[in-house]
């Protein structure tokens, strides 16, 4: 009990409007990166899916090296590697680094359960949408697309979940994100369990938050899809 | 009236289909009976150029169609022209029983919304689905499903229907529901081709029975003769395999 009163709850006084701050920043990493890699993720997933000439080609390279090589390595190539080559990269802000190669990496896994849900349609449905005279745009859009729409639900925001966790690398280039803060708040006090006890309590309760919008999501969504 | 002139269509190295010729006037009922794997369903899928084939001619009321060089506008004339009931039913399942039904009309037909709800809601009665039109899918039995896709195919008014199989996928208890619906259209002279495992049901609501094996048409003729009185001894052979 004593550890909790005198050790263990002032401390947390003091770290948690740290992590709190950092909380901020995983948060609009996070969205940023999200939404980038959704967008080129179902850009991907379409370019694969219609073989379009040499660019399918490429969106195969591309899905392979990123999901092939560590996100750890891809950074430190972007923010550390690159500016050694290139000197206008020697510019370039450490949240954007982190942002764009979040959303590069995730975006590889999201093409790939984009790919998959279009793929996990039913034959079928294809057949009796041409079959009514529907064009191959009217069966996309009106068909098809939404019923993967719902199917990539779950797989996209497992790879949201993946992006709130993985910029916490962020703290390997220097970004105050929840575990920038933590590690620094630590480092300070000497209280390595108590910061990263409760930098993993800040993670999780995100966790959290995003399992009940995906429910909330799912239920308003894939309504037609229940008996 | 539907005429299809020296129709082949080959998968690979199999004939799947070797120059069939069929006329269906308009108001008759024809069933195809025959053996799994002989071209029946592939025929009705030529119809509507879900598949292609390789050589013949097919004429829908005064337009005629050639396979060997059909044009996209071909294509889509052929399918607005004719529509087909699924075994599967192939139900869009992000549409409601209802959407089903008014999605083609409001997307190919390009019947106005209100125009196509009232269209949709006469059909789906007619099937005796309008109670359940707010249902998708995968709420419905399959016979439910196999009625709302008859509404589907009725909609939007086609020179024929092409039925594949529509009671092949379902339980026992549900035949009767779907094959009721489909004499009720036989009475009122739907241009319907049938293809059936339903021995009983080909006889009751035929006007023409053809016997396809091995990608022929071995014999073509009213029921009774057909059932009765085979010329061929291989639709003989079939028959007896057959009895119900």
């Amino acid at each position: 009990m004593s550890y909790l009163t005198e050790t263990f709850i002032p401390y947390a006084k003091i770290l948690t409007p740290l992590l709190l701050e950092g909380l901020g920043i995983t948060v609009y990493i996070s969205a940023f990166a999200f939404v980038l890699s959704v967008v080129l993720g179902a850009i991907l997933a379409v370019v694969q899916y219609f073989h379009v000439k040499v660019l399918s080609q490429l969106a195969r390279i591309y899905v392979s090296y990123f999901r092939g090589t560590p996100l750890l390595i891809q950074l430190f190539l972007f923010y550390y590697g690159l500016p050694m080559v290139f000197e206008i990269m020697q510019r370039c802000p450490k949240t954007f680094a982190l942002v764009l190669c979040l959303a590069l990496n995730s975006a590889a896994y999201i093409s790939e359960s984009i790919r998959g849900a279009i793929e996990s349609i039913d034959k079928g449905q294809y057949e009796s949408s041409l079959a009514f005279g529907l064009s191959h745009y009217q069966m996309m859009t009106k068909i098809i697309l939404p019923q993967a729409a719902v199917a990539a639900i779950p797989p996209i925001v497992n790879s949201c979940l993946d992006i709130i966790k993985m910029s916490s690398l962020g703290m390997t280039i220097g970004i105050q994100d929840i575990m920038g803060e933590a590690q620094l708040t630590a480092a300070t006090y000497y209280k390595t369990f108590e910061t990263y006890i409760l930098a993993a309590a800040f993670y999780w309760v995100l966790a959290l938050v995003l399992g009940r919008v995906q429910k909330k999501v799912e239920q308003k969504v894939g309504s037609a899809y229940r008996k | 009236m539907l005429e299809i002139k020296n129709l082949s269509k080959r998968f690979g190295d199999q004939q799947v289909l070797d120059h069939i010729n069929l006329k269906i006037e308009k108001g008759k009922v024809f069933v195809i009976i025959g053996p799994s794997g002989t071209g029946k369903s592939t025929l009705l899928r030529c119809i509507n150029a879900l598949e292609r084939p390789e050589k013949g001619t097919i004429q829908l009321e005064n337009q005629i169609f050639d396979y060997e060089n059909l044009s996209k506008s071909d294509i889509q004339a052929l399918r607005t022209n004719t529509s087909m009931v699924f075994q599967n039913s192939n139900l869009y399942r992000n549409k409601t029983a209802f959407g089903n039904v008014t999605t083609p009309l409001i997307l190919v037909k390009k019947l106005q919304k209100s125009e196509a709800e009232k269209v949709g809601l006469e059909y789906l009665e007619k099937v005796g689905m309008l109670e359940k039109k707010d249902a998708y899918p995968e709420t419905l039995s399959g016979g439910e499903k196999q009625r709302v896709g008859i509404a589907r195919a009725l909609a939007v008014n086609p020179d024929i229907i092409l039925f594949d199989e529509p009671t092949s996928a379902l339980d026992p208890e549900l035949v009767s529901e779907v094959l009721d619906v489909i004499k009720e259209l036989a009475r009122q002279h739907t241009t319907m081709l049938i293809v059936t495992h339903e021995m009983k049901f080909a006889r009751n609501v035929a006007d023409e029975v053809i016997f396809m094996e091995g990608g022929h048409i071995v014999e073509q003729a009213p029921p009774e003769e057909l059932f009765g009185n085979p010329k061929e001894e291989r639709t003989r052979q079939f028959l007896n395999r057959n009895r119900e």
